[in-house]
């Protein structure tokens, strides 16, 4: 009887624990796992390239690396963060969570699902073996004229992983139009699922334009064309164009997902249903869309006429207005409420702390004036670390030791967490708020030595991101110990169905049902 | 193994997943080594057998795919039925929203296209540069006149369908594969060999150029997709799977062929007839 041998031996072994397994699984949250896996691999990889970069700078010398060494670094640093953990870690929540909060059996498409995965581990192996040095952001002309094969390496790596986004949000959008349980409508379905159908969107219609602008960025390197070079008629400012209709929104497809996990742990941890859930829902989709009309304004200060850089100018700043919306539908949900000094809750409002100050580092960058000064110094970087690592990591983290119970049925320690808590939010402020006024005193980004004068503020800097290292390590020591020897869960870690708001609300409905039926 | 225990084993394999995602995303590495040995011109024939080695994966992957999907749709019911989610094929299976939203990327794609296209443009004090050479109009003419009865004859094909006429179906998807060639024969075959090698206007030659060929490349490569489908679909009708009230595939084929065709529409007022000159 090989057949129910094989059924018992599957009940005891773990999926991942088979390589088969893992290669064949369809299901979505094992794929979901995959995605964590992956994305946490390359928060380290990215991570460790990080501190390299801060090491070198706590030295007005460059004496650690090459000037051509530190240009690969920022770029491969760059690339991962954003390509390889912030986008697929939500993407891994969004496996394993949308299809239970809507009560479906799986994504819609399976077969396509696991693809989306897949293709990930080629990019992330192009992008490292390319080892390329022109910046995540790939600026014409440098891109055209470097012939560097990396480079070429590079662009293959941004279609693959947009070819896997594209793939995964047609699916996410399907999964969420068709296979909602009834009773689950656009009027109260988790603001998750909202935040991911919103951000499939953007991913849908952001990321051609991204493979359009690399298509042509190849063939300008290989075959001659004059696109983005001047000889020709071309122009190097197309690319930018092309380059920011994608990147602006690409942000917003990063800070989307996080926002909605937030607005989905944030009322179960203290114990209170989120306040003004229309608000938020839809505010959501304001920022989807006006995120699409702001995107010149990375492009404040190369020439283009003031008349149509203004409208960019006001369109940024009105972006401000559903992000606080947000903000203040948060804290309405916080008075009230019950707050327990764990490590989810701790994280959760260091989001909302770091958002509102990385939010506002932004508005002072979108006056075009002000940007005349600030553009492409290391307020740019401050400003956009605050909200990447302080709010968009952070959130990732929170949403992880909040979950991190049912992926594993056990608790993760406490005592760590709260190490970890600490270790992050002291070491980030260290790191960029010193960065901020670096910025304001006129320290250029991306130079791998600087004037001795703003050695003081870059060795503080320095030793935030050390903190950060070290927090970041106890933190996925946390994870993997726990794992195995962590202390059983609850199937109710955090009394969400205690207080009403069960934490995959299709699944309650479902298993309701169920067992009314029998 | 008796069949019974085989056809079990069968299901629980597809209870179990797939192990083709991994074996085409990992292989894409082949493909990318492959395009790029060509595009850098070194090892030339290596790179010429890692990509043929990806398409005939992708091949084969759709010919297992095709031959099994009868069976992926029956079951997807039947997981659905499981649930409390209403699996009524008209609502969960009708293949018209994911087609759109599909549609909806494409749309993102060529606009950005047009865009950066008139963005340039913009900046030549006169268009056509001086000096380009006189882009002849006889042969687009023919391939319009080609492209929009190609949507007729796909349009035949669906009709057909809705009709059970299942060599009316396999007609007019063989029709328009065969329409679809004609098209690309003569822009690869006479149009651009003529463009590049009498008159030497190439992909170098300047922006005009440049935006030249990747509009209509960019297009052609969509209408050499649109060939591959239509193949899928002429495979899928000699297996007989449409059927009057299930013919989603053929559907979405044609959708998208007829959008493949209104580019087409669009490129050919823009580069040869001149609308939009000013
Ligand atoms: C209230 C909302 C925000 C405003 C008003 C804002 C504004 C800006 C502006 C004007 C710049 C250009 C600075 C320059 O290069 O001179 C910028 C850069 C940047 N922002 Fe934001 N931002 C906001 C939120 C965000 C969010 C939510 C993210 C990330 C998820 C983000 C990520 C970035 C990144 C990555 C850059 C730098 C791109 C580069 O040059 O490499 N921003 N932001
Ligand atoms: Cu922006």
């Amino acid at each position: 009887m090989t057949v129910t041998q094989s059924r018992v031996e599957k009940q005891h072994t773990p999926w991942y624990k088979s390589l088969r397994r893992i290669l064949t699984t369809t299901h979505h949250t094992e794929i979901g796992m995959l995605y964590f896996a992956f994305s946490y691999i390359f928060l380290i990889v990215g991570g460790l390239f990080a501190l390299w970069m801060r090491w070198e700078l706590a030295t007005p010398e460059g004496n650690v690396v090459d000037a051509n060494f530190y240009n690969s670094l920022f770029t491969v640093h760059g690339t991962l963060m954003i390509f390889f953990w912030a986008t697929p870690v939500f993407f891994g929540f969004a496996n394993y969570m949308v299809p239970k909060m809507i009560g479906a059996p799986d994504l819609y498409y399976p077969k396509l699902n696991a693809l989306s995965f897949w293709l990930l581990p080629v990019a992330a192996a192009l992008l490292l073996i390319g080892w390329p040095n022109i910046g995540w952001t790939g600026y014409a002309p440098l891109t055209v004229i470097q012939p560097d094969i990396g480079v070429d390496m590079w662009i293959l790596s941004l279609h693959i992983v947009g070819t896997s986004s594209i793939i995964g949000s047609l699916n996410f959008i399907v999964t969420i139009w068709r296979l909602r349980r009834p009773g689950i409508n656009f009027s109260n379905m988790p603001l998750f699922v909202w935040s991911i159908a919103v951000t499939a969107f953007i991913i849908i219609l952001a990321v051609p334009v991204l493979a359009f602008g690399l298509t042509l960025l190849l063939l300008d390197r290989n075959f001659g064309t004059q696109f983005y070079i001047p000889e020709g008629g071309g122009d190097p400012i197309l690319w930018q164009h092309l380059f920011w209709f994608f990147g602006h929104p690409e942000v917003y497809i990063l800070v989307l997902p996080a926002m909605g996990i937030i607005s989905e742990i944030l009322p179960r941890l203290v114990k209170r249903p989120i306040y003004g859930y229309k608000a938020i829902a839809y505010s959501t989709v304001l920022i989807g869309v006006l995120g699409f009309g702001v995107w010149a304004h990375h492009m404040f200060t190369t020439g283009m006429s003031i008349n149509a850089l203004a409208p960019f100018m006001l369109m940024t700043m009105a972006v401000a207005i559903p992000s606080g919306i947000k903000v203040i539908n948060w804290e309405a949900t916080l008075y009230g409420g019950k707050i327990r000094f764990n490590t989810p809750t701790l994280f959760t409002l260091s989001f909302i702390g770091t958002f509102i100050v990385g939010g506002i580092t932004g508005v002072f960058q979108a006056g075009i004036p002000v940007d005349f000064h600030l553009q492409d110094t290391y307020f740019v970087v401050g400003h956009f670390h605050l909200i990447l690592f302080g709010a968009i990591s952070q959130a990732a983290f929170a949403a992880t030791y909040y979950y991190f119970p049912h992926f594993t049925k056990r608790m993760y320690s406490e005592t760590l967490g709260k190490v970890h808590f600490i270790s992050a939010n002291v070491g980030q402020y260290l790191l960029y708020i010193p960065m901020l006024a670096l910025g304001l005193l006129g320290m250029p980004r991306r130079y791998y030595e600087y004037l001795p004068e703003f050695q003081g503020l870059h060795a503080i800097a320095t030793f935030g991101a050390i903190l950060i290292g070290v927090g970041t390590i106890i933190f996925l020591l946390n994870l993997l110990i726990s794992w195995k020897k962590g202390p059983a869960a609850s199937p109710d870690p955090w009394d969400a169905a205690k207080n009403g708001m069960p934490d995959f609300m299709g699944e309650a409905m479902n298993e309701v049902e169920a067992q009314r039926h029998g | 193994m008796s069949a019974e225990t085989n056809a079990h084993a069968a299901h629980e394999e597809h209870e179990e997943g797939s192990i083709w995602p991994a074996i085409v995303g990992l292989n894409t590495i082949a493909l990318i080594a492959g395009l790029i040995l060509l595009l850098k011109g070194i090892y030339t024939t290596v790179g010429l057998i890692l990509v043929f080695y990806f398409i005939a994966l992708l091949v084969v992957f759709v010919v297992f795919e095709v031959r099994q999907w009868q069976h992926v749709i029956s079951s997807f019911f039947e997981r659905l039925q499981k649930t409390p989610i209403p699996a009524e094929p008209e609502k969960v299976g009708s293949v018209g929203f994911p087609t759109a939203l599909f549609l909806l990327t494409e749309t993102a794609f060529f606009a950005s296209a047009f865009g950066a296209y008139f963005l340039i443009r913009s900046t030549f004090p006169v268009w056509p540069p001086p000096g380009a050479p006189h882009l002849e109009n006889f042969i687009p003419r023919i391939q319009t006149i080609i492209l929009l009865t190609s949507s007729v004859t796909i349009e035949l094909a669906v009709w057909s369908a809705k009709k059970g006429n299942n060599r009316g179906v396999l007609a007019g998807i063989l029709a328009t594969m065969v329409l679809g060639i004609v098209f690309m024969g003569l822009k690869l075959g006479i149009e651009w060999p003529r463009l590049i090698y009498e008159l030497g206007f190439t992909p170098a030659s300047g922006f005009y150029g440049s935006s030249f060929y990747i509009l209509t490349g960019v297009h052609g490569a969509h209408v050499v997709g649109g060939i591959i489908v239509l193949a899928i679909a002429a495979g899928r009708a000699k297996l007989g799977h449409f059927k009057p009230k299930s013919h989603g595939f053929l559907d979405a084929v044609s959708l998208y062929w007829n959008f493949v065709d209104l580019i087409w529409l669009m490129l050919f007022l823009i580069i040869w007839e001149g609308a939009f000159l000013w």
